[in-house]
């Protein structure tokens, strides 16, 4: 029953996104039914969040009913102006608005095509449900956190304030609890879909529906990527007799079943990186309605473009600082290839961006970052912290080799020999799609491998992971293009360039060396299972403290050595940072980010005068931690009384 | 068969040949990707639950004080493990008080409420299950 509602509810937010994304474009959008479901998923989100945020921001409790109806009520009065408009509007004000055309802008399979589409998808979604199956469990420390803000809304019905209390050293040199502090790393988007689905469903939080929602993001930002390949590769082959579909297919082998559970991918589902996963969905989204505009001359797409790049603002900020800079990319590719013939190509976007829809969707945009609510990061001004000198090695770029794995090596490979065909192939470098295709491969490897040069400021690895994309379908494009290239050089036995033979084995190279690369990397990731009943234990353990605890007491927890303890908070529901935590070991001796060490000593050395001191000066009272690993100080100890013991948890009440 | 009509019908044809063609080409493939969505969410929906359900292929089992009262020691076993019987002994620094024995099935639990001295020490208790495993937990007061 539980799966059920939840199904309802999630797939409501397509069907949202559909009435809305027909109420703004019309019933003759020219878009795909494939394009439609992914533009309808992440328009639906987008209508969600906004919607909660506008109501959150008038006061309005979110309950059930109003998420509910926050979900619908935008979609539904847009499709009745919609209505409206296309019946009683005069028809001087409707040749304004682009010509309604029935379109046949579907993408065309061929049946052995649909075949293949089938395979790979059904293949890419039976791989990550393998995985998922054993690592979905709600352990991941990520997912505990993004969970906890999406519970505070849902039992709350308020928008979170996004902040915590921390360890701060005082003027006497002592120690204390800081009164909350804002925190810049959490966006109200990434948290609100979760929030209505567990309202509105009743879901609890400690189920599958967090992992399966990420699922379908996941899912939905693959079939993203294959429709923006088909695009691209139509305009990048034209006349060449290379099937688009075909192209795309290559890509979803190379994104989808090849490195399934890769980083980017269903390990971020696990993990809970809830913003890169949307992320990963709004960008291909919002490069596809700009090369649909740009290429079709249609205004429409660049205000979908617009839309959905506010939407990713709203839910991801390192999402949204990368799609900056690989827009950034694409223009400068844009003008660079287009020099000759600049002033035309600048009147071209002039005029596309003086239409009625971009102009609406900047309009809308504007009111709301100014009248309602601006992004969490811009509040705190967090946007500073991540632009200037590298400040960590962290930080500084990652090596080719990294590079590559981040991507995938098959994908690297391949897709760096296909940048340099393209480079080298006058058709394809004078084709429109071209420099959306080079701008975003060439800004993401600027910033991965040389973040100085642009003076970013940002964990290198992070930036690594949004490179498999571009990658997928440059390796895409090579794997599709590369028959094509043969064909039309065995025509011509003078200028062929690799016999019958040699092409057949180097196919079957490239194809055997993709699949094993790809299917390595999914094997070297599948988790050890049997963290459930570790898990179960401390849930048990949170369980009987929530159940028992007091105002004034506050609780320690380890993050070394307990399974799923970042999932502990929402036993409480105290404060972000409730229980506090001991972190990684390695926290505490980086010299570059200083940071308190009393929740290190409460722990490690509690009857040390270090430790004691933390104690009295913060007024720890509790403690969880694994008996493997940290029982015996506390044993040895006549300040401390062991009220609860379990295999791999065991809680601790310092004496008063 | 006039010349309206022949349009109309091919017309007719065509709308109807487009509808198959959707049906069974792209549209088939979104339907597809929502089917699979919804088979992979079941199966997560089913092994999650497995995993988080407290009993089903786990053993494990917990002892704890029933409540925070430094001057209770009510303690509580759970037993989730194929161990049905517990030996528990309730000492006093050291000086055993009360020993018993508890017989506790699967996904059950009981709660014990022994009589220990107001005085301050340390009251411990410990309990042993039948497959060897043991757990201790204790008060200082």
């Amino acid at each position: 029953m539980t799966f059920l509602l939840f199904l309802a509810v999630a797939l409501c937010i397509p069907l949202s996104g559909s009435l809305l994304f027909r109420g703004l474009f019309g019933r003759f959008f020219p878009v795909s039914a494939i394009e439609r479901l992914a533009f309808s998923f992440a328009l639906g989100v987008g209508s969600l969040d906004f919607s909660m945020i506008a109501l959150g921001k008038a006061g309005v409790i979110l309950s059930a009913p109003v998420m509910a109806s926050a979900m619908f009520t935008v979609p539904i009065v847009t499709l009745l102006i919609r209505t409206a408009y296309d019946r009683y509007a005069p028809e001087k004000w409707k040749s304004a608005t682009p010509k309604e055309t029935r379109s046949s802008d579907d993408i065309r399979f061929s049946p052995t095509e649909r075949k293949l589409f089938l395979l790979l998808i059904g293949l890419t979604i039976f791989l990550k449900t393998v995985f998922l199956a054993d690592a979905g469990l709600p352990t991941a420390t990520d997912l505990g956190h993004h969970m906890y803000w999406s519970k505070v809304i849902a039992d709350t019905g308020r928008l979170p304030e996004y902040s915590k209390r921390e360890i701060v050293d005082t003027t006497d040199g002592h120690t204390a609890l800081s009164t909350p502090e804002p925190i810049s790393d959490f966006i109200i988007g990434e948290h609100l879909p979760f929030a209505a689905i567990a309202g509105i469903s009743g879901s609890s939080f400690f189920s599958a529906f967090p992992v399966s929602f990420l699922l379908l993001v996941n899912i939905l930002s693959i079939v993203a990527l294959f429709a923006l390949s088909v695009r691209l590769a139509a305009f990048l082959f034209p006349g060449l007799g290379i099937s688009p579909v075909s192209v795309g297919l290559a890509v979803l082998f190379f994104a989808g079943p090849l490195f399934a559970f890769s980083s980017p991918e269903a390990k971020f589902v696990s993990g809970g990186v809830v913003g890169n996963l949307f992320g990963n969905l709004m960008i291909p989204l919002v490069l596809l309605a700009l090369l649909r505009s740009f290429i079709g001359n249609d205004p429409r797409f660049l205000g979908l473009g617009i839309l959905l790049s506010l939407v990713l603002a709203y839910t991801h900020h390192l999402s949204t600082f990368v799609l900056s800079f690989i827009l950034f990319g694409i223009a400068l590719s844009l003008l660079t290839l287009s020099f000759r013939d600049l002033p035309a190509l600048l009147a071209r976007i002039g005029k596309l961006f003086l239409s009625p829809y971009p102009v609406l969707a900047i309009g809308f945009a504007g009111a709301f970052f100014f009248l309602i609510a601006k992004p969490t990061y811009i509040e705190t001004h967090a946007v500073s912290t991540v632009v200037g000198t590298p400040s960590k090695a962290t930080r500084v770029g990652l090596s080719f080799l990294q590079t590559s794995e981040s991507a995938g090596v098959a994908r690297m490979a391949i897709g760096l020999a296909a940048l340099l065909i393209a480079v080298t192939l006058r058709k394809m470098r004078r084709s429109p799609a071209f420099p959306f295709l080079i701008g975003w491969g060439l800004a993401l490897l600027v910033m991965a491998l040389r973040p100085h040069w642009v003076f970013l400021n940002i964990p290198s690895n992070r930036i690594g992971t949004y490179l498999s994309f571009p990658f997928s379908i440059l390796a895409g494009l090579f794997l599709a293009a590369f028959p094509i290239l043969f064909r039309d050089s065995a025509k011509k036995p003078s200028g062929s360039f690799l016999p019958g033979q040699v092409f057949l084995f180097a196919s079957l190279v490239l194809f055997s060396f993709s699949a094993w690369n790809g299917s390595q990397d999914n094997q070297s990731s599948l988790s050890d299972s049997g963290k459930a009943q570790e898990t179960i234990e401390v849930f048990h353990a949170s369980r009987y403290l929530a159940d028992r605890s007091k105002p004034d007491d506050l609780f320690l927890k380890d993050h070394n050595y307990l399974v799923a303890d970042s999932w502990m908070k929402l036993f409480f529901m105290r404060d972000y940072a409730y229980p506090l935590s001991r972190g990684y070991f390695k926290r505490y001796e980086d010299e570059t980010n200083p940071r308190e060490q009393c929740t290190l000593r409460m722990i490690s050395v509690p009857n040390l005068p270090e430790g004691r001191a933390c104690y009295d000066d913060l007024g720890v009272n509790l403690l969880a931690v694994n008996p493997a690993y940290d029982s015996a100080q506390f044993e040895k100890s006549h300040d401390f009384s062991r009220i609860y013991s379990g295999t791999t948890v065991q809680v601790y009440e310092r004496n008063r | 068969m006039n010349e309206t009509a022949k349009s109309t019908v091919k017309s007719g044809g065509t709308i109807l040949v487009t509808l198959k063609r959707r049906a069974s080409g792209e549209r088939a493939s979104v339907f597809a990707v929502l089917a699979s969505f919804t088979i992979a969410a079941g199966i997560l929906f089913y092994h999650v639950d497995r995993g988080l359900d407290p009993d089903l292929d786990k053993n494990w089992w917990a002892l704890s004080f029933e409540t925070r009262d430094p001057n209770s020691s009510d303690f509580t076993v759970e037993n989730h493990s194929s161990a049905t019987r517990f030996t528990y002994t309730v000492s006093r620094d050291g000086s055993t008080l009360r020993t018993g024995e508890l017989s506790i099935g699967k996904g059950m639990r009981k709660t014990v409420s022994p009589t220990v001295p107001t005085d301050p020490g340390r009251t411990t208790v410990s309990v042993s299950a039948d497959d060897g495993s043991k757990k201790e937990i204790y008060r200082e007061r």
